[in-house]
């Protein structure tokens, strides 16, 4: 649905994007992480025509950017990360004004506004000025607008910033209800474990550079090499910790005696890895837990951005 | 027919209607409008009847009660018109909701349509507010319903002139302070010009009907030049400027068709073609002077293929376009006429062909407002010593090409060689410029 073919953007001297290479399929949610200033939102900006890029290619839905902005704009709709609106205005006015930019026909306004008002659940503000919404109102409405036109892709961009604990929760309900409805969704955001939950693909970008993209279960898969695995033991936990030392595939063997826990990593197979829980069940340790760490879309970022920083 | 109807909808109107009108300023703005000319209106009525009390002199007293309140809105418009518009589209910038019109489906032409309609709305508005004040005149006489009519058209014209330089200007700038800046300081010299004209136009006498015409066509010109750009500084279009050039030619031949026209059938008008003809050739020359390759690659590409972008099209169409007028005028001075154009042909030519490099640098403009300047501030020194024999008032004919003429047509005081090497070194600092930019562009590009 989405591709990106050697996408680079100089501002000057300043190179934004660099050779960005990018596919999205139909029907992803695609996640899109990075530190400030790698070149998201440049990269989104030109996916939505908004910027071309200064050499390379994207597509979006078989249509060129630089060739027929008009026909993307049709299958597209866009959330900026920063966005105004217009004060004097009503809900439903608002939205009525972008149904008419993206050519509703006036008959079947009324009903597309109400769709997107329940999706967003903002019937009840309807009649409201939009001045007096809250933020996460507004980042709804925003969302609802960009609905309207029942767009096949979603470009949001930091769709989440700005909002209370709750109105993230109700905006990524939200986003997961129009992954359900098939959408192809490609949205940044700075709160990674959020992505985690609704997004079956990420991009990792950084310095205007794309670190890694791919599933997000692959992509895990190809960073933990080392299985980090955490243990609980009643007794005898420096004896467990020596043997532990002298095992194969085992290393950097922590132990903290205050809370009975030893963290190893593992670089063996499972069945390698079921030997060594097996041998730490023995009676003589008092084997309470035995957990390998979950790596979270955080620490995945932290780890693959870490190596380019330093 | 619902269909039809539908397809005229501007959604940015009816927004701007109801966001506009709903907002406590415009609703003080209108009523300061109407307070202030009622100001006005009263003093003057004072001032009217003083001194023409008698009920004969009443015509009299109703021409100068028409006139205060003229002049007084013509000046409140100056004030008031641009601002309707200066901030509508960089508003949107910096409110930061232009990206999200942009990603809709509405045409740049759409966005300004629907600004600019807003502003007319209002102007409208407040010239139909002050009409129960100005009728007072119909009782007084010496103002009759077409004169009153005209009155509140040309009004019209420039309220709706001055908002849609605003709103070229806003379209151009990203900062609402910026726009209204540089609209107000642009109209405090555009004011200027066009008070002159106005004062010719409403106090000359005999002037032909063939004048109104030509100077409504060139109000309508500008009106569309000036709703184009604004319409390509929102998304640049190698289209955009076709059409530009479309309305400028379409303009120059309808307003050449009529000083034509005038020249063979009514007598001793033939001055008039030079006074009609010369503004068209200006604005076609800002036609040129505006940087027009569009920097959006795919739209820089369409540019570079079409005949915009070929300096043989602007050396023929500004040497034809500016001797046209000359050999319609009857002239003798054909050597002098040719030369001219060629040479300032060539000049602009390379000023057009300087746009056409990747980055367009400033020194086109800079050549041809040198050009420009060197042509019309003579014009405007030698307005008093108006001939129609000597051409020393034109503008077309001022400066160094003047002395061309005169001397073909015998007067001369010194030789054409001084016009012809002035042209020759503009031509060559140009050439000279455009390989210098032309070197840096190629190494800049290998850099990319």
């Amino acid at each position: 649905m989405i591709q990106c073919r050697g996408i680079t953007k100089v501002y000057g001297d300043f190179v934004a994007l660099d050779s960005l290479d990018l596919e999205i399929e139909k029907g992803d949610t695609f996640g899109f992480i990075g530190p400030n200033g790698a070149g998201k939102t440049t990269t989104m900006r030109i996916l939505s025509t908004l910027l071309e890029p200064s050499s390379g290619t994207a597509t979006v839905g078989d249509y060129s950017v630089l060739e027929h902005p008009e026909e993307i704009r049709k299958l597209l709709g866009y959330m900026p990360d920063k966005f105004g609106v217009y004060d004097g205005m009503k809900v439903w006015e608002y939205l009525d004004f972008f149904a008419g930019a993206y050519r509703l026909p006036k008959a079947s306004r009324p009903q597309a506004i109400a769709d997107v008002l329940e999706l967003t659940e903002l019937s009840q503000k309807r009649e409201f000025f939009v001045e007096a919404l809250s933020t996460g109102m507004r980042q709804r409405l925003c969302l609802a607008k960009t609905l309207l036109h029942d767009p096949q892709v979603l470009i949001l961009d930091e769709p989440a910033s700005g909002l209370d604990p709750r109105a993230r929760i109700e905006m990524r309900e939200l986003l997961k209800e129009l992954t359900r409805m098939g959408k192809t969704i490609m949205i940044s955001s700075h709160i990674l474990p959020e992505l985690s939950d609704f997004c079956n693909r990420i991009g990792v970008l950084e310095a205007g550079k794309l670190i890694t993209a791919g599933k997000v279960d692959d992509i895990m898969a190809t960073l933990q090499s080392d299985r980090r695995i955490t243990v609980k033991l009643l007794r005898e936990i420096e004896k467990a910790a020596e043997w532990l030392q002298n095992q194969e595939h085992v290393s950097d063997v922590e132990l903290e005696p205050e809370k009975s826990t030893l963290r190893f990593a593992f670089s063996g197979e499972l069945d390698d890895l079921a030997l060594v829980s097996q041998s730490l069940a023995d009676p003589t340790y008092g084997l309470i837990g035995f957990e390998e760490d979950k790596t979270d879309l955080e620490d995945l970022f932290l780890k693959v951005t870490e190596g380019i920083v330093r | 027919m619902t269909g039809w109807v539908e397809k005229l909808e501007n959604p940015v109107l009816v927004k701007e209607m109801r966001v506009g009108f709903r907002e406590k300023k415009v609703f003080y703005a209108l009523i300061a409008w109407v307070v202030i000319v009622a100001l006005v209106a009263s003093i003057s009525s004072l001032a009217a009847f003083e001194g023409n009390k008698q009920l004969d002199k009443l015509p009299e007293a109703g021409k100068y009660f028409m006139e205060a309140l003229f002049w007084v809105q013509l000046g409140l418009l100056a004030m008031l018109a641009p601002s309707l518009t200066t901030s509508a589209v960089s508003g949107e910038r910096e409110r930061k909701s232009f990206d999200m019109l942009l990603t809709t489906h509405l045409a740049p032409s759409e966005l300004i349509y629907g600004k600019f309609g807003f502003a007319a709305s209002f102007i409208i508005l407040a010239l139909c507010a002050t009409i129960p004040l100005e009728s007072i005149v119909f009782f007084l006489g010496g103002v009759s319903l077409l004169s009153f009519l005209t009155t509140k058209l040309i009004l019209l014209v420039f309220g709706l002139l001055c908002s849609l330089y605003g709103l070229m200007m806003s379209a151009r700038e990203n900062r609402s302070a910026y726009a209204t800046g540089q609209t107000y300081l642009g109209l405090v010299f555009i004011c200027w010009f066009g008070l002159m004209g106005l004062l010719g136009l409403r106090y000359g006498e005999d002037i032909p009907f063939l004048v109104y015409f030509v100077v409504g066509l060139t109000l309508l010109y500008i009106a569309l030049f000036l709703f184009w750009k604004a319409v390509n500084h929102l998304e640049e279009r190698a289209r955009h400027l076709k059409i530009l050039l479309s309305i400028g030619l379409v303009f120059y031949v309808i307003i050449l068709g009529t000083a034509a026209f005038a020249q063979y059938n009514i007598p001793d008008i033939d001055s008039a073609v030079w006074a009609i003809s010369g503004p068209v050739h200006y604005l076609l020359f800002g036609l040129l002077l505006n940087p027009m390759r569009p920097s959006r690659q795919i739209e820089r590409r369409r540019f570079d293929k079409s005949f915009l972008s070929r300096p043989v099209f602007w050396v023929l169409m500004l040497t034809v376009g500016l001797m046209l007028p000359l050999t319609i005028c009857d002239d003798d001075s054909a050597l002098a006429i040719c030369l001219y154009g060629l040479m300032a042909g060539l000049c602009s030519a390379w000023f057009a062909r300087g746009l056409s490099l990747k980055r367009p640098s400033r020194y086109p403009q800079v050549l041809g407002a040198v050009w420009l300047l060197l042509n019309v501030l003579p014009a405007f020194s030698a307005f008093d010593s108006f001939d129609r024999y000597s051409h020393s008032w034109h503008p077309a004919t001022i400066s160094p090409i003047t002395m061309l003429v005169h001397y073909a047509d015998g007067y001369a005081s010194s030789t054409p060689n001084v016009a012809i090497a002035f042209y020759l070194g503009l031509f060559m600092v140009g050439q000279a410029l455009h390989i210098r930019f032309q070197r840096k562009n190629k190494m800049r590009e290998q850099g990319d």
